[in-house]
């Protein structure tokens, strides 16, 4: 379960977020939706404590992040990073390594697995994204959507219970989505919890067991895709999706 | 429109190109013009013998006024002013490295050289020399408990010398066989004597009572053989040379000469032997020994030197990279005193030259670390490096992107690890050509190494080229083998670079 207790957060004198509370159920899906500069992404950097925020609390995965960043959640992190994988909007891949020595660096490096053992399972997951026939690519060798896959897989080896994303669809052909769609499924019905922020609202409609509309750093609207998206009652939602 | 336009820009550059060239070819002829044309008539005519040597060389004989700052005394200034009152013109000092003395004369940057110039038979290939005006003995110096130095060239076979690079007492050890640790100043020869860098040192007589005989810890071995100073001119100014010479005969029959030697403690009963200075002594002072060909034994030592040469630079290299890594982390990434401190370093290392972080870290510092001269040259060129390492690593950790950190952050890597495993090896690589480039430069400064007695490639090339009168071949002959160190590197740093520029 991921809960959120009345987060604040300011950069200088510019709130984004404006008290934001919520609970994600184990095993759901969640979109976070909403207008450009809502604090989407700033919400999502918060859950994994990429970006500290200045009030109210967060529980996820078994720990609970307190205001005041790195400093105040050091044994809080350390556990949490491990279950909770991060996908970038811009993937940032390590340079430096093949998809496969991607995969593996974080497994052996961090959990201390040898070589041999993670990179077996950095095969398998290779070629759960369909990418097995990469492995030994350099990111910039991969387009987008494959680094996309490559990036999925390196947050999959650290076995995370919460998957969180960043615009997954900005990085591909329409037609693309729907391998993303079943991939993420896929994931969902093996019991991960999926946070995924998006701008595409058939892509939020498909995947998503709980959609959230962030406007100006507040939830404005939240529940089944079903109703925030067909039958929105706020205005600004319906503002958002184009309905007035 | 476009085209016509390039086309216009081209035929600009092309025209203003052309007028660069006129104007360089203008500033050359210029130059060359202004070489002065020696000989008595010029001499006279200007009413000016200006004379070339080094106060570095200090007392006596030509050197700074203590109580005077910016007057010149010593011997040969009282020399150099009665030959000119003898010509009957003034004597102007001209300020001149001393290594380079005769190269200088040559060029015409003074008339006459007078500085503890030795007739050596190098020399005497390559310049005039006046009948002589002093007579010094070669002075083999030693720790004062070490039995093993003994008055005798033989007894310093296996031990290391001390001495002036292509002086008579170089010479001497040479043709004995013997290692000669060669120093470009009178008091550091006898500074590392007393420190044990060396088991004796061999120098003129003067150079002994001033610098080696003072030192308590020292003690005077005994004179391994006699050498004359004598004045040196263009071969083409024999007209000068002659009335120098006559000068100079005039000088010291009248007891003037003695009289001057006796005013700064250096007369002797011997200098009699030069008041009565014959033709056939002069004959045969000057009859030149065989004189050195550029050969093999040449290409032998130029390889030796290049091979110190590369040493000093690789180990100075490895020593910058690494401290030059961990001086940028420090920087961009440590607690804020520590990166004050590295900023500091940085800004002091650029900011003063790499040739007085040499003197101090072998001669200043010699009385707490005793560093051999290679240690001394890798360690010194090395940590000035790391500064302008320490920069080019800056400039890559700044250029690898932030999502990288980010992501390792959110793998679970701490920090530390997050900046050893994915930052480092990637700023690294961008750096790359930058090291590369780096190193080229570092493999030419490698020559300033030879100020604390390292003899490399450069160095080799200066011996080598006094012993056979040329700077021309040799000179080339060391060109050539920097290029060949150099290329390939240059090569490498270019594939760096375009390779950076694919991914
Ligand atoms: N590091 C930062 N410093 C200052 N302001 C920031 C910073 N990061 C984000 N912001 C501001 O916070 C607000 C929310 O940004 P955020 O990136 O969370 O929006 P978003 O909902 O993800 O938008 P988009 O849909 O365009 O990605 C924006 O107004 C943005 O300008
Ligand atoms: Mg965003």
């Amino acid at each position: 379960m991921i809960e959120l207790v009345s987060v604040t957060k300011t950069f200088g004198e510019k709130t984004v977020l404006a008290g934001i509370s919520a609970t994600f159920d184990d095993g759901a899906a969640v979109s976070l939706v909403g207008p450009s500069g809502g604090g989407k992404t700033t919400l999502l950097r918060c859950l994994n404590g990429l970006e500290s925020f200045d009030g109210g609390a967060i529980k996820i995965a078994g720990e609970t992040v307190q205001p005041g960043g790195e400093r105040a959640n050091r044994a809080a992190f350390a556990k949490l990073r491990g279950r909770v994988g991060f996908v970038f909007q811009q993937f940032n891949l390590f340079s430096h390594r093949t998809a496969i020595g991607n995969v593996i660096e974080a497994p052996v490096h961090v959990r201390g697995e040898s070589v041999s053992s993670a990179t077996e399972r950095a095969r398998q997951l290779l070629a759960k994204v369909g990418m097995e026939e990469h492995g030994h690519k350099y990111p910039h060798e991969l387009s987008g959507g494959q680094q996309q896959r490559v990036a999925i897989a390196r947050a999959l080896a650290m076995k995370p219970e919460v998957l969180l994303m960043d615009e997954p669809t900005s990085a591909l052909d329409p037609e693309r989505v729907q391998d993303v769609v079943e991939l993420l499924s896929g994931l969902k019905g093996e019991g991960l919890s999926l946070v995924i922020v998006t701008h595409e609202m058939h892509f939020a409609r498909a995947i998503s067991d709980h959609v959230c509309v962030l406007h100006s750093g507040s939830i404005v609207e939240q529940g089944a895709p079903r109703e925030v998206l067909s039958a929105p009652k706020d205005p600004r939602t319906r503002a958002f999706l184009g309905l007035e | 429109m476009r085209s016509d336009g390039a086309r216009y820009a081209r035929r600009t550059v092309q025209r203003s190109l052309v007028r660069w060239v006129c104007a360089l070819v203008a500033l050359m002829a210029l130059l060359s013009c202004h070489r002065e044309q020696g000989g008595l008539a010029a001499v006279r005519a200007r009413g000016e013998l200006s004379w070339g040597g080094d106060i570095q060389g200090g007392e006596p004989y030509v050197f700074d006024d203590p109580r005077r700052p910016g007057t010149r005394v010593g011997f040969e200034v009282d020399l150099a002013e009665a030959i000119a009152r003898e010509l009957g013109v003034r004597a102007r000092f001209v300020q001149n490295d001393w290594a380079n003395l005769v190269p200088s004369l040559e060029r015409g940057t003074f008339d006459m050289a007078l500085n503890g110039l030795e007739v050596t038979p190098a020399r005497t290939g390559r310049v005039r020399f006046s009948r002589p005006y002093f007579l010094y003995r070669m002075r083999l110096m030693a720790r004062t408990g070490d039995a093993r130095v003994r008055a005798d060239v033989t007894s310093l076979r296996g031990l290391r010398v001390g001495t002036l690079g292509n002086s008579q007492s170089h010479d001497l050890l040479r043709r004995n066989g013997i290692e000669a640790v060669l120093y470009e100043g009178q008091e550091e020869p006898y500074a590392d004597l007393e420190r044990g860098r060396t088991d004796a040192v061999l120098l003129d007589d003067i150079i002994a009572t001033r610098y080696g005989v003072v030192k308590p810890s020292l003690r005077v071995v005994g004179d391994l053989g006699d050498g004359y100073y004598a004045a040196a001119f263009r071969p083409a100014d024999e007209s000068l040379a002659r009335a120098v010479d006559d000068a100079l005969s005039r000088i010291a029959r009248s007891g003037e000469l003695r009289a001057i030697m006796a005013r700064w403690q250096i007369d002797d009963p011997r200098l009699a032997q030069i008041v009565d200075w014959t033709a056939e002594n002069q004959a045969q002072l000057l009859r030149t020994t065989e004189r050195a060909v550029f050969g093999w034994s040449h290409v032998k030592l130029f390889a030796e030197g290049a091979w110190a040469t590369v040493r000093v630079s690789i180990g100075a290299m490895v020593l910058a990279v690494l401290l030059g890594m961990l001086l940028a982390l420090t920087r961009q990434y440590g607690p804020r005193p520590f990166a004050a401190v590295a900023v500091a370093y940085v800004e002091v290392m650029r900011g003063t030259p790499v040739l007085l972080q040499l003197y101090l870290l072998y001669f200043g510092l010699s009385r707490y670390v005793q560093l051999s001269p290679m240690t001394a040259a890798i360690v010194g060129l090395g940590l000035n490096y790391a500064a302008y390492e320490a920069e080019v690593y800056r400039a890559g950790l700044q250029a690898v992107p932030k999502g990288q950190m980010e992501a390792a952050i959110a793998l679970g890597m701490p920090r530390g690890m997050a900046l050893r495993r994915v930052v480092v090896p990637q700023a690294f690589r961008l750096a790359l050509p930058g090291v590369t480039n780096d190193f080229i430069a570092l493999l030419k400064d490698s020559s300033l190494v030879s100020v604390i007695t390292v003899v490399e490639l450069t160095k080799q090339m200066t011996i080598t080229a006094v012993d056979v009168r040329s700077w021309l071949l040799p000179g080339l002959t060391c060109a050539a083998m920097y290029f060949a160190l150099s290329y390939p590197l240059s090569r490498l740093s270019r594939r760096l670079e375009e390779r950076m520029a694919r991914s």
